[in-house]
């Protein structure tokens, strides 16, 4: 029985070509700019291993997981939506919300949990600031349409009616 | 000569286990889990290890602690100020959507002695 199991998951590992390390390999992802977000969704099917700080694991099987990121102040890029094949940058800095969806073997060791699963794992989690860290975060983020979403961050009080304030200008 | 044989139980509750020494809670996190098969967790913040076969669902929110030295001299923990309010959609078979706000350390403090601003963080739009 052993071997059979060990067998079925060298013949998944064998079998399913693909795997990706980090950033690199054959895996897909999707960036979705906004006003104020960046969204990037990636697609991996096979072996992936994830080596970001704030996702660190490991999956066999399929994952679509998804990363929403303050947008960058001076970025050049229009807001839009455009596809990454084989490497799939993140912005710097650590995102505001993670979502993840995997079917298989799925093994995570981040700040919050660390866990070994097998089946259907699905979650959420929204990432605050470190202890002693004065922050406002506001956002909102809908998984079926990343289009729509909203990430503003400030500072300090007085930072936030002012966004209150436009908002409801 | 004798073969040693790694017990799937021991492989299974193990792997978080050595995982656990990877981090810990430094950071204010909201957390939803929706497992569906075999799921065996650690949270680094309680220790606690949680074993799930089936359907699981829940909502954690991690506040991490400081160490507070107090008059007497005796360290206490002290939790991150926050003040936050989460609103999210779950359809059925399908992914939510989520709308987060929170506030925290000096500003969540701030936030506390202004009903005014207060009421207007905890509306609705």
């Amino acid at each position: 029985m052993c071997r059979f199991l060990l067998f079925v998951l060298c013949c998944l590992v064998l079998g399913v070509s693909s795997c990706a390390l980090g950033p690199y390999g054959l895996q897909a992802a999707r960036y979705t700019r906004t006003a104020t977000a960046t969204v990037i969704e990636v697609y991996s099917f096979g072996g992936t291993l994830r080596i970001l700080d704030e996702d660190r694991g490991a999956t066999l099987g399929f994952r679509k997981s998804a990363y929403v990121y303050e947008r960058e102040k001076l970025s050049g890029n229009a807001i839009g939506q455009e596809w990454s094949f084989f490497y799939t940058p993140n912005p710097v800095g650590a995102p505001v919300c993670r979502a993840s969806t995997s079917v298989g073997i799925e093994l995570q060791a981040t700040p919050e949990i660390s866990r070994f699963g097998l089946g259907v794992l699905d979650q959420v989690i929204s990432i605050g600031p470190a202890i002693g860290e004065s922050r406002i975060v506001s956002f909102s983020y809908d998984r079926r349409n990343p289009a729509v979403t909203a990430v503003y961050i400030s500072h300090n009080l007085q930072e936030e009616k002012q966004t209150h304030e436009k908002e409801s200008n | 000569m004798r073969k040693k044989v790694i017990s799937h139980k021991v492989l299974a509750l193990g792997l978080p286990l050595l995982m656990y020494g990877c981090g810990s809670p430094t950071h204010l996190a909201f957390h939803q889990n929706t497992v569906f098969g075999v799921d065996v967790a650690v949270s680094p913040e309680t220790n606690n290890v949680k074993a799930a076969v089936g359907y699981d669902r829940n909502t954690i929110a991690l506040i991490p602690t400081s160490k507070l030295q107090t008059e007497e001299g005796s360290t206490k923990n002290q939790a991150m100020s926050v003040v936050g309010l989460t609103k999210i959609k779950v359809p059925w078979f399908s992914h939510q959507s989520i709308k987060e706000r929170f506030a925290t350390g000096q500003a969540a403090r701030n936030l506390v002695k202004d009903k005014e601003g207060m009421r207007k963080f905890l509306e609705d739009k």
